[in-house]
């Protein structure tokens, strides 16, 4: 293979490259090569922003590390850097994010943590060592709750994924500490083509975090990953995503989870940067007394189209669900909440409300809610609202007659708007991610 | 005191709120048949705004389709929108609603709100209420709820003897009943109660 | 030299109609001022106006702190220099907590007066507030909530004189402080005020239309307001003649 060659555009050539360059059994080639077909045969989403100027032929779908070339530190934006000093980021943590390919020292911290999961029976490993080390348990669930032909780029993903995260939490086992994508870090994570795949069986907890509120610069324009999840009888799961993404990114993601009887799964997300994006976590409550919640707060701002939402699906009786979607736009940007509730007629007793909160800053930014709400049983108690308005004057006048200057009543409003869901999030991210507020507004 | 303007099951709207004064209009729909309707709201001028009640009650094999566009074109603008319906039996209700606001708008209210009853396990309801807001100085509120009976309710009408039947004509009737209290005339009042009591399929 | 607020001839405007005409009024530091008039008459537009609300137009007339004219400035450098208002229905902003929002506001009076000054952070800033709370004996149960949010209106009250403690203003325009509180509260309030301004020889002007709190705060002034000015001033005798009267003579 000529390493000077870095091929464009998407061929079987080059799904049976990555294939056998991961060395998976056949049937996982098998399954790219039918996702291959599937994708070529599917249509673009006929909703949402325009994806007109992407162009597939243009991406490098698989790059071998070793081939991998780096970005100069001079290259890399004034904003991204700006960014990193804002928000402190450490020195040796910067060139990662910029994809300068400075060496990160999680592999040290990876290796501790591996140890003391290993003892409990825990697996958390590279998707590639899930398939390899754990091919039985792999196979039962891979495919299974996001399958190729859900969408065109679901179909993309089952094609050419590389890099994610397998893990799978044992019966009674509750971690108390969350796992991070970022412990394992290493160029493949911030690959264009993730693909996540969590089971937590009965009874069990576990919390996991991916992205950071630190910019990551690629010149990468496609990132699609597909994240799938099973929670178990009794299990909870937890799933909390900052990412922040340069502002040529498209960023089209297919996350699902599928819920059973008594458990739980809780999404939370926080949607920077990007250029487009794309993004509906759905929760599937297929066992009675499963309760699903999403969370989620966007930022728009100049150049971004911001197309988020929450899919919930009510199957199984005595299901609850709670969606809370906050988005702001500024400078033109635009932010869209997409989503459905559907309450099916086996879905006795079931309780939904969904508040969607959107807060327009400026004339020339857009705000659009399109909700859908499927109700098929009498017995459920269904509720959704929606606001859209500017900040509150009435409230800015307030704290400025405190003293507190227009600018800072601003950011002091927005932190306020934000603050339900930022206060879930763990200290040192709700940290950062107050201090990207600031730079928001600036 | 505003003028309220009563219609009762239009197929189609297009109203054109330009004047200052606009009255108030009560829609009732109350047919059980498959029906399309549709409603244009735009609000062209400055300074006009209005209020609009739907009650909407129907039963067996209904299916209604309602499609209504909201359009604010023009500055000062509100407009209050609130949807109550009970659907009896296997009553279908497909509702596509959407809020529109032009770019460069000051001052704009507009609410939509949905309250809905579903009598029967049957009975099933389908909405997508979209906001499309292209202005930053606007107040914006949709609202979205279904439910049943009240449980507590039922049980405490039923300890007074009364019959299933009859306690869900009575609560049928204080649902819509309320949202009648207000400025319209007492003729006008009396004719919707009327008007109500007659469409319940009970 | 003595801190004044001196109202001149003012004339405030809303949508073309005259709420408050050739409004002249002087308070000096440490003094107590009470205006009293009949419900909507327009003595909350006055203090919205002294405070710079943007919709208040005025239309002639000045107001002046010290030597310096405020009717243009923004209403956060008005709060800088130091007028305190105590707002009838003050508003909940729910998601700000009350110690972050008070630091703030606190760093921003102390960095307006002097570009250096130390600002507290945010632990210094709790230890400074439960300390401030127990010497002007005031409940410190606000502290930890969001600013105003999912309060009573005794509790808002509350909120506002803490607000007041903590940035020790210069002259404090009270809109209806009284409305809403029962006797013990009432009292404890007063006691409050009080103590703000001994501390900082505040210049107050009290609005009421009810001279309840007059058991509890000996005024310097009292002035009966009406159709835009002040038609009649006194002491507390002309208040308890007000009681006894009612507003139409």
């Amino acid at each position: 293979m000529n390493k000077n060659i870095i091929k464009k555009g998407l061929t079987e050539k080059i799904i049976k490259e990555i294939s056998s360059f991961k060395e998976e059994p056949s049937w996982m080639l098998e399954f790219r090569l039918k996702s291959f077909e599937i994708f070529k045969s599917k249509p673009m989403p006929s909703f949402g922003p325009s994806l007109k100027d992407l162009d597939f032929d243009s991406i490098n779908y698989y790059i071998r590390p070793q081939d991998k070339t780096h970005t100069k530190w001079e290259d890399v934006p004034k904003n991204i850097k700006e960014t990193f000093d804002h928000l402190g980021v450490p020195e040796s943590e910067r060139g990662f994010l910029a994809g300068t390919g400075a060496q990160f020292e999680s592999e040290m911290v990876y290796h501790s943590l591996k140890e003391h999961l290993i003892d409990q029976g825990i697996i958390f490993e590279s998707i590639e060592n899930g398939l390899k080390n754990h091919e039985e348990l792999f196979k039962k669930y891979f495919g299974k709750i996001v399958p190729a032909s859900d969408n065109k780029f679901s179909a993309l993903n089952s094609a050419v994924w590389s890099g994610g995260s397998f893990i799978y939490i044992p019966k009674g086992i509750k971690l108390d500490m969350p796992l991070q994508a970022y412990f394992r870090m290493n160029s493949e994570n911030l690959g264009q083509f993730e693909r996540t795949l969590i089971i937590t069986d009965e009874d069990s907890f576990l919390h996991y975090i991916e992205g950071c509120t630190a910019p990551v610069y690629t010149t990468d324009s496609l990132h699609s990953a597909v994240v799938e999840i099973i929670a178990h009888e009794n299990s909870r799961m937890e799933y909390t995503t900052l990412q922040n993404w340069s502002k040529n990114v498209y960023n089209l993601v297919t996350k699902r989870a599928f819920v059973k009887k008594n458990a739980e799964m809780y999404w939370l997300d926080v949607n920077l940067g990007s250029k487009i994006t794309m993004k509906y976590p759905a929760i599937y409550l297929m066992g009675e007394k499963a309760k699903g919640e999403i969370q989620s707060l966007a930022f728009a701002e100049k150049g971004q189209n911001i197309d988020a939402g929450a899919k919930i699906f009510h199957i199984a009786k005595k299901t609850s669900s709670l969606v809370l979607s906050k988005s702001i736009s500024k400078n033109g940007g635009i932010s869209t909440y997409r989503g459905i509730t559907k309450i099916s007629e086996d879905a006795n007793f079931s309780k939904s409300k969904t508040t969607c909160d959107a807060l327009i800053l400026d004339n020339t930014s857009i705000s659009n809610t399109y909700p859908t709400n499927d109700i098929r049983t009498n017995s459920a108690n269904f509720e959704h609202e929606a606001k859209v308005s500017r900040i509150n004057d009435e409230k800015l006048h307030y704290l400025k007659s405190r003293g507190i200057n227009e600018k800072e009543a601003n950011t002091m409003m927005i932190n306020g708007f934000a603050d339900p869901i930022t206060k879930k999030l763990p200290m040192e991210y709700a940290v950062e991610l107050n201090r990207l507020i600031e730079l928001y507004l600036k | 005191m505003k003028n309220t303007i009563y219609i009762k099951n239009p197929d189609d709207l297009k109203l054109n709120f330009i004047k200052k004064n606009e009255a108030n209009f009560i829609i009732l729909i109350n047919e059980n048949i498959e029906n399309k309707y549709k409603y244009t709201l735009n609000l062209n001028k400055e300074n006009t705004s209005s209020k609009i009640l739907f009650l909407i009650i129907t039963g067996e094999n209904s299916k209604l389709d309602f499609n209504i566009f909201v359009n604010h074109f023009a500055s000062k603008t509100s407009l209050d929108l609130k949807f109550k319906t009970v659907l009896f039996k296997n009553a279908h209700l497909n509702f596509n609603g959407n809020i529109f606001v032009e770019k460069n708008l000051k001052k704009i209210k507009s609410s939509m709100i949905h309250q809905n009853l579903l009598e029967s396990k049957e009975s099933k309801i389908i909405s997508k209420p979209n906001l499309e807001i292209n202005s930053d100085e606007v107040e914006i509120n949709h609202g979205f709820a279904t439910g049943n009976f009240n449980k507590e309710e039922i049980y405490y009408l039923q300890s007074r003897n009364l019959s299933k039947k009859t306690i869900k004509k009575e609560l049928t009737k204080a649902f819509l009943f309320k949202e009648l209290e207000g400025k319209i005339s007492k003729e006008l009042k009396k004719q919707i109660k009327q008007d109500i009591i007659c469409s319940i399929p009970l | 030299m003595q801190n004044s607020l001196i109202i001149k001839d003012l004339c405030i405007e809303i949508e073309k109609k005259k709420i408050v005409e050739n409004f002249s009024l002087q308070i000096n530091e440490n003094e107590t001022h009470i205006l009293m008039g009949k419900n909507g008459s327009g003595k909350s537009t006055l203090i919205n106006a002294i405070m710079g609300k943007p919709e208040l137009k005025i239309k002639s007339g000045s107001i002046k702190l010290n030597s310096t004219d405020i009717s243009k400035l923004d209403t956060s450098k008005r709060a800088n220099l130091g007028i305190f208002t105590s707002f009838q229905n003050p508003v909940e902003v729910p998601g700000l907590s009350m110690r972050n929002f008070l630091r703030i506001a606190l760093n921003s009076k102390l960095l307006a007066e002097n570009k250096n000054a130390k600002t507290y952070s945010p632990l210094e800033f709790v230890e400074h507030i439960y300390k401030l709370a127990k010497e002007m004996n005031l409940d410190s149960d606000l502290i930890l909530r969001e600013l105003n949010t999912n309060m009573s209106g005794g509790e808002k009250k509350r909120s506002e004189i803490l607000q007041m403690a903590v940035l020790n203003p210069k002259f404090a325009l009270l809109d209806e402080i009284d409305s809403g509180l029962d006797i013990d509260a009432l009292k404890k309030i007063a006691n409050t005020i009080k103590k703000i301004q001994k501390k900082n020889k505040t210049g107050l002007l009290i609005i009421t239309h009810f001279p309840r709190i007059l058991k509890y705060i000996n005024p310097n002034f009292v002035h009966i307001y009406k159709d835009g000015k002040i038609i009649q001033s006194g002491d507390k005798k002309l208040a308890l003649k007000i009681e006894k009267e009612g507003y139409n003579e």
